[in-house]
């Protein structure tokens, strides 16, 4: 029941006061550093390539999770091929010479193992959850297709009608998904978070077959991957292997990422957008955010706790006020997550009542934001957010696989394990002045978007009402 | 790469299970036998306790929802605390619950750290025992509820699932809104509620299960304090009917303007206790079970490029069972995308499945399962399932054996039975004035 929240408050709120950036890609520097963990030390070492290996001990069952991060995401795709690190992420399963397209999923299924692979804006990730004796068999069809992808050019077109199917389940099926497209629009001016990782539409339609082969040329080099193995396996079995199938990987070039910056805001944006298909409509506040890989991450963990603290259940301020006091709202939640390269977004969104107004909404929301801006929180509500999100880091060691994903997403953020392993030491360091500060930096309308969701058809204003 | 796939259509999808190193306790307390799995992995336990008859097809007609809201109702505060005080206690332990509601039951969940297990199960027994049921609460309950149901309203996918429901059942009580209607909401009462909390959460239909770190002697003592109040059964007793699907096939069309077309279809399964269950589940696992070397994954996705996924499997409701199946596809090529979905059933049911393809199937099926069982979480839905589906204690260590007694013409004629596309009953949720070839053949 939990553990869909948890392993989403986990993703997001691994998250540290202090930044310590290993260099990945010397592997005299960093060679062999180890955490404690309740079930085994997390392992890191180097290959002689570059690549990093992550090992995290879990013996519950006789299985192993087997995860690829390569630092490329959305974020890196070309100006105007915006989908090409996901339309890539499709193609890795379409087929090497020596395993053609259909192989992979006949041999680990076969041997009854999951798989799938994610792209997010800073990285693209492979995994496979498989019986731990079907490990080497895994890494070499990973070692192949990281090397050897056929890219033929039909079964790249059509692949591309798939992600347009995609995009069209995702995205234009579902009106929130279209505003939310529209306040990452509004919301970074120049970062390439702006662009919609999936891709707009038009220029999904206009990628090529060549495209995606120079991506992975360019991109899927093993200095610029980290390979995560969680479960009951030891690094006597697992480097050899790692050196077998990854170490002989080329290592040509590391590309440089070059991202274009924010620069800094000014304008408070608004956002509305009208759908025929509304029913309920949606109030929503963005702000742009530190994250640990951008801005001032110290701020990064009191903004994990003054999300839980303005929106975190029905003991969180804005739904005591809006949903139980002034009964404006049905709903209301609050996201943050400082796991990102670039900057975060902290977001505040809210279902209106039946015939209650955006306007209504928006000020009851500023004045809780007021509060959180200027007052302490109360020491029995810190204590108790604090036991809270201490306990994630225990139940997130139940199953094999939300360990290993906030091991991998901080090693492919180049971010240190130590977020993890020393989260409840961290979280209970946290002062009330600490988030007060968090807040005040951050809730700053000259960096946020306020955007509306509402039923029916955008009518031209008339007269003079704008 | 692939959809995480989620059945729309809002049942219990048991899963299968293979032989692991568990061991299963049976904890006997207030005339109920829990199943407890023992393992102090990490220090905390997962308690999932099950009313199998509780629920959304249990609602009075004229009172659709009520389970649900009853169900939100237990989470909005005790007699000694309301729902501000009862929501702090279990945040300042760290304390998690949920209580949800599929067509046949209610589920209660608690997940806790093993040092707070006492003020678990005592924060468990006063809301299951003394729900507060405000006035005010269950108007704000009501208003979510609502906003839900707008919700739902806006998603094709919902919209298909629930049309498709209501075209399968018809007037049977497995058609019932498990949120209800805007009329139904506001019939239902205070009072509605405290009888079916009261009422209908009865000991002879509830299952429990628990895993984690907790012993028999405890749990025993903390179950015997949650249950022994509980009725020995139900006041209003329930009774749905079981129910077949009728085997004419059947299709509507639900207009909707989205630019991409949502198709659900679906026919008779079979019943989770029957033998020929596993025969079924290797030919599910063939025709949609993979992402894209299945029939359907590969026709519909791989060769043409109509769609992200489309997936199969087989739901079993108490008393009635299906194969169901579920797609998105281009607006203006969803007629042929149906009917390649038709013919690839059609080209199944006809000519079977080669050895490749049930080895395959087979491997998949004996292999995925110990992989599900790596949480506290996912050994205990499979205990509740265990139990709901009554498969014996003992299911663990049989279920390989179930699976290697299938043949390839028992699963050739599971899939004759069973993919008849002219059976098939088809629900498209699209825009109007497309080209639609969607007559079956």
């Amino acid at each position: 029941m939990k553990r869909k929240i948890l392993i989403a408050v986990l993703a997001v709120a691994i998250a540290g006061a202090i930044l310590f950036f290993v260099h990945p890609f010397d592997a005299s520097r960093a060679p062999h550093k180890k955490h404690a963990s309740s079930s085994g030390e997390i392992v890191s070492f180097h290959l002689q390539n570059g690549m990093e290996v992550v090992l995290v001990p879990n013996h519950r069952i006789p299985a192993i999770s087997h995860t690829l991060w390569v630092k490329a995401g959305a974020a890196d795709d070309p100006a105007g091929k915006s989908g090409l690190a996901h339309y890539l992420e499709h193609l890795m399963f379409k087929g090497t010479p020596t395993h053609p397209s259909g192989d992979y999923e006949s041999i680990v299924e076969g041997f009854g193992g999951e798989f799938n692979a994610f792209t997010g804006s800073d990285y693209t990730g492979y995994y496979v959850t498989i019986a731990k004796e079907h490990l080497e068999q895994v890494m070499a069809l990973e070692s192949d297709r990281m090397q050897h992808l056929s890219m033929e050019t039909d079964t790249l077109l059509k692949e591309r009608d798939v992600i347009i199917e995609e995009r069209k389940s995702r995205v234009d099926n579902q009106p929130r998904a279209l505003l939310s497209e529209a306040v990452d629009a509004a919301l970074f001016r120049a970062h390439p978070y702006r662009t919609p990782i999936i891709g707009w539409l038009h220029e999904m339609q206009q990628l090529t077959p060549d495209d995606a082969r120079a991506f992975y040329r360019l991109h899927y080099q093993p200095a610029h991957m980290v390979l995560v193995v969680a479960g009951d396996i030891d690094q006597a079995t697992l480097a050899p292997l790692a050196e077998k199938y990854y170490g002989a990987i080329k290592a040509p070039k590391v590309p440089v990422r070059n991202w274009s910056e924010e620069p800094p805001q000014r304008a408070e944006r608004v956002v509305r957008m009208h759908h025929p298909l509304v029913q309920q409509p949606v109030w929503l506040r963005t702000y742009m955010a530190p994250s640990l890989g951008s801005g001032d991450n110290k701020k990064a963990l009191p903004l994990e706790l003054l999300a839980q603290w303005l929106g975190g259940g029905k003991t969180s301020l804005l739904y005591r006020e809006l949903v139980v006091n002034q009964k404006i709202a049905t709903a209301v939640s609050v996201n943050y997550s400082s796991l990102s390269r670039g900057p975060a977004r902290f977001t505040i969104a809210v279902s209106p009542a039946p015939d209650v107004s955006g306007a209504v909404v928006q000020k009851a929301v500023n004045q809780q934001l007021t509060i959180v801006r200027h007052q302490q929180i109360a020491p029995g509500d810190l204590e108790r957010i604090k036991t809270l999100l201490k306990a994630e880091a225990i139940y997130a060691r139940d199953g094999l696989e939300p360990v290993a994903q906030v091991v991998g997403v901080l090693r492919v953020l180049d971010l240190d394990v130590g977020y993890f392993t020393q989260w409840p030491s961290r979280i209970e360091a946290v002062t009330a002045d600490a988030i007060r500060d968090a807040a005040k930096s951050t809730l700053r309308p000259e960096q946020s978007v306020t955007a509306q969701l509402l039923a029916g058809h955008s009518k031209p204003k008339t007269g003079a009402s704008q | 790469m692939k959809p995480i796939w989620w059945w729309a259509v809002p049942m219990v999808v048991l899963p299968v299970m293979a032989q692991a190193a568990i061991h299963i306790t049976p904890v006997k307390s207030a005339g109920v036998t829990a199943w407890l799995v023992e393992d102090a992995h990490i220090p905390a336990f997962h308690l999932t306790m099950t009313f199998t008859q509780a629920g959304s097809a249990s609602d009075p007609k004229d009172k659709q929802g009520l389970a649900n809201l009853a169900a939100s109702m237990l989470m909005e505060g005790t007699n000694k605390r309301d729902d501000e005080a009862f929501h702090q206690a279990l945040e300042s332990r760290a304390i998690s619950m949920d209580v949800s509601v599929s067509a046949d039951a209610l589920t209660i969940e608690m997940e806790s750290l093993s040092e707070h297990e006492e003020e678990a199960f005592g924060l468990l027994r006063e809301m299951l025992q003394q729900p507060r049921l405000a006035e005010a609460s269950l108007t704000q309950v009501k208003e979510r509820v609502a906003g839900q149901i707008r919700r739902l309203a806006e998603s094709p996918d919902a919209v298909a699932s629930q049309q498709w429901m209501k075209l399968a059942y018809g007037d049977h009580p497995y058609a019932q809104q498990r949120l209800g209607t805007p009329d139904s909401l506001s019939a239902i009462t205070v009072a509605d509620i405290g009888e079916f909390l009261q009422g209908q959460l009865a000991k002879d239909q509830v299952v429990v299960a628990a895993v984690g770190d907790i012993d028999a002697e405890k749990l025993k003592h903390r179950l015997h304090g949650l249950l022994a109040k509980l009725p020995d059964s139900q006041a209003r007793p329930i009774a749905i009917a079981p129910i077949e699907l009728k085997q004419s096939g059947s299709w509507q069309d639900v207009t909707m303007e989205v630019p991409q077309t949502i198709i659900h279809f679906g026919t008779q399964g079979v019943k989770r206790t029957d033998p020929r269950f596993y025969q079924a589940y290797v030919m599910n696992q063939i025709v949609g079970g993979a992402t894209m070397t299945s029939r359907l994954g590969s026709e519909v996705r791989e060769k043409r490029g109509l769609t992200y996924g489309i997936n199969t499997g087989l739901s079993t409701l108490s008393q009635s069972d299906l194969w169901v199946g579920a797609f998105a596809t281009r607006a203006d090529q969803a007629g042929t995308a149906m009917k390649v979905v038709q013919e690839t059933l059609g080209t199944m049911a006809e000519k079977g499945v080669t050895q490749t393809e049930f080895d395959q199937a087979m491997g998949y099926i004996l292999g995925s399962f110990p992989l599900m069982l790596d949480s506290n979480a996912g050994i205990a839905n499979y205990l509740i399932a265990m139990q709901v589906n009554h498969l014996g204690i003992d299911y663990f260590d049989k279920r390989d054996d179930y699976f290697h007694q299938v043949t390839l013409s028992q699963v050739n004629a599971m899939a004759k039975q069973m993919l008849d596309p002219n059976h098939l009953i088809v629900v498209k949720v699209g825009p109007k004035g497309q080209a639609s070839d969607k007559k079956v053949p």
